[in-house]
């Protein structure tokens, strides 16, 4: 089973938090577990390997003779720089020995920090090809968090004696992290880091392309400004993005600020832009190490305001979606109701009708009066028109009842325009039928389709007046079989596209508004798609679109 | 010999629709008598008050009873051949017709010509 695509994010989410938050590997390495085997089923080992000084130590102990052993399949992830999926253990592709005694396929993903390989992350499942693209994908995000918190750790163990700078760190990183969209997260960083620093200004420039745009900044100075974008290269903050390195500048000679730094903020080996501040005090040591530690958990919390924002892109979709159907809903229950109320309706007038209908025909056989008869028969004639409109309603509004066999398309289409003949009299239509070869079979109730083509052609050929073509075409487009019934007829008012499929709706002279309105329902039953493009005077193209996969 | 006066009864609520069958059984060659009421409740004191050789009903008719549900009544006591006319025209009405022993079912609307067929057909009658 497949977990929802915003299930995954959240989980994301709180993934990062928990891992960016906390600076102790083994109860990361517990929380991972925990998560992965949530939504990654099969899983039967898990582990992370700290890469220290070209030695790797197991977050987890393992058994040091498994571990030797598979020292050549660790330094070539090391030289890949990419993570290795071994599908079929069985197939024995990689030199590689597995933990478990059960695993059947395994995955190993090198934790980076920038280019550097700070660790590396391994999951071994029970079954073959246990990991599908999205696991591993998801996986690669959960690393790239791993690679920050493990570059983080390195830091404060080199660092015993900054342990004051990490706490404070570590707190700038729990007031950020958390889902906030872009502009929010750089406007509260701002501010956090102007009120710790004790700056004049802080501002973050985004990088795009070889500028870097002033995206936000936060001042305590009336009347401060700064340029809008500045070339990489130009400036401190120029000159941080160039070398990717933090920039400290000091000028002795200058009122106010005369002390600026600038630190790039990287996610994976990409610039994203950089952080400026100044003010009159030079930065401390002490600082710029700090300040290096917050561009780690900005970087971070940048990344995931990106997720954030794509989540709640997605969560739109679906409350647009689900209003979308809603309103369906609504006007199928509309339709229902004209139904039911037609169904009665239309027997009514049957009925009456029918009296009618035989005392026309009475009189035709009891009265030899030709005049009379001539009437008699209009009567019975127009009665009978009424009828057949009456009887078309009807059909449109009964339910359907779906008789499902594969069938040909192309057979179908063919049987369709042996039907289709009468349409095209008295007109010079050129008829094109064009399908590809070897399209599968298709369930359907092929009467019920036979309809719907026979719908298309007839109005396709009552669109063109004296003189044009119909174009029927099939073929294949990803999971879908195409069919496309074009003309060159008198097409549709834009302002009728949307009501052509709506019962009752007609631009004809004479016409019930049934007919595509019964097409548009057999199709829904088949769960099939039907799309218009038309433009008045040049034709229209009725595109069905019917999935290989339901 | 004298030929025997077939009785038929019209059960149609639909006036014009009854007053024409009326008219055209009456013009019909044939001897018959002809009795038309509008439900199937004056239907069945009609039927206990005479003998029929035909029962003609509509399968919608205004008051508690249908046009089936009278023949259903019919069939346990009285014999009646029926014919059964519908605008409702449904698998299930026609299936649920031939169970009760309908000898025919007319849709709406029907020809004339074919709805006198059958009755002589029925009647035996030339």
């Amino acid at each position: 089973m497949s977990i929802p695509f915003d299930f995954r994010m959240q989980l994301l989410l709180s993934l990062s938090r928990e891992i960016s938050g906390s600076l102790n590997l083994s109860q990361i390495m517990r929380f991972i577990k925990f998560s992965i085997q949530t939504f990654i089923s099969n899983i039967v080992w898990m582990n992370i390997f700290e890469v220290e000084k070209d030695k790797l130590i197991p977050v987890i102990e393992e058994e040091k003779e498994r571990f030797l052993k598979n020292e050549k399949f660790f330094s070539e992830i090391k030289k890949k720089k990419e993570y290795i999926y071994i599908e079929d253990l069985m197939e024995k592709k990689y030199d590689y020995f597995p933990f478990h005694k059960e695993a059947k396929s395994a995955l190993w993903i090198p934790i980076k920090r920038w280019d550097k390989i700070e660790g590396l992350f391994g999951i071994e499942s029970e079954i073959i090809k246990g990991f599908k693209l999205e696991d591993i994908i998801f996986l690669r995000i959960i690393s790239d968090f791993l690679g920050v918190s493990i570059s983080n750790i390195k830091l404060l163990r080199e660092n015993e004696e900054r342990k004051k700078d990490f706490e404070s760190a570590y707190e700038i990183s729990l007031q950020i992290n958390k889902p906030f969209k872009k502009d929010k997260l750089i406007k509260i960083f701002l501010k956090l880091i102007l009120e710790k620093f004790n700056s004049i200004y802080t501002a973050f420039f985004e990088r795009q392309g070889n500028i870097l745009y002033l995206f936000d900044y936060y001042t305590t100075l009336n009347g401060f400004s700064l340029p809008h974008q500045v070339l990489i290269g130009e400036g401190t903050c120029g000159k941080s993005a160039f070398s990717g390195e933090l920039i400290k500048e000091y000028e002795e000679n200058v009122e106010g600020i005369k002390s600026k730094m600038a630190i790039p903020i990287f996610w994976e080996e990409n610039l994203i832009g950089v952080i400026e501040m100044g003010r009159e005090k030079e930065f401390s040591e002490n600082e710029i190490f700090l300040a290096n530690l917050l561009s780690n958990t900005f970087s971070l919390s940048y990344q995931n305001s990106k997720y954030y924002e794509e989540l709640e892109k997605y969560i739109n979709q679906m409350e647009k979606l689900v209003h979308e159907k809603t309103q369906e809903l609504i006007k199928a229950e509309k339709f229902a109701l004209i139904g039911q109320m037609s169904s009665v309706v239309i027997h009514e007038i049957k009925n009456l009708l029918s009296g009618i209908s035989a005392m026309a025909e009475f009189i035709l056989l009891k009265v030899s009066d030709e005049k009379i008869c001539e009437i008699a028969k209009m009567m019975k004639d127009e009665v009978e028109k009424a009828f057949k409109n009456l009887s078309n309603i009807l059909e449109y509004v009964k339910p359907i009842k779906l008789d499902l066999k594969k069938v040909r398309i192309e057979e179908v289409i063919k049987k369709t325009l042996l039907l289709s003949q009468g349409f095209f009299e008295g007109k010079n239509i050129d008829l094109e039928v064009n399908f590809e070869e070897d399209l599968p079979e298709i369930i359907m109730d092929e009467d019920k389709i036979k309809e719907v083509f026979l719908n298309l052609i007839s109005n396709a050929a009552q669109a063109i007046e004296s003189k044009g073509f119909i174009k029927i075409k099939g073929y294949k487009k990803d999971s879908f079989v195409i069919v496309e019934v074009e003309d060159n007829g008198i097409g549709i008012k834009k302002e009728d596209i949307d009501k052509i499929f709506e019962p009752f709706f007609t631009t004809k002279k004479g016409g019930t508004g049934i007919g595509l309105a019964r097409v548009k329902k057999i199709l829904d039953y088949h769960l099939w798609e039907i799309n218009v493009k038309s433009e008045v005077n040049k034709g229209s193209i009725f595109e069905i679109k019917i999935p290989l996969k339901i | 010999m004298k030929k025997k006066v077939k009785r038929i009864l019209i059960v149609e609520d639909e006036k014009t629709l009854a007053l024409t069958l009326y008219e055209v059984l009456f013009t019909a060659s044939g001897d018959f008598e002809i009795i038309v009421c509008d439900k199937a409740e004056d239907a069945l004191q009609k039927i206990s008050e005479k003998e029929f050789d035909l029962l003609i009903t509509d399968l919608k008719l205004p008051g508690q009873i249908d046009g089936l549900e009278l023949i259903r009544r019919l069939k346990e006591e009285k014999r009646i051949p029926s014919i059964l006319m519908t605008a409702y025209g449904t698998e299930e009405v026609r299936e649920e017709a031939k169970k009760l022993g309908v000898k025919a079912y007319f849709e709406k609307p029907f020809s004339l010509v074919e709805f006198i067929k059958k009755i002589k057909e029925i009647l035996d009658v030339k």
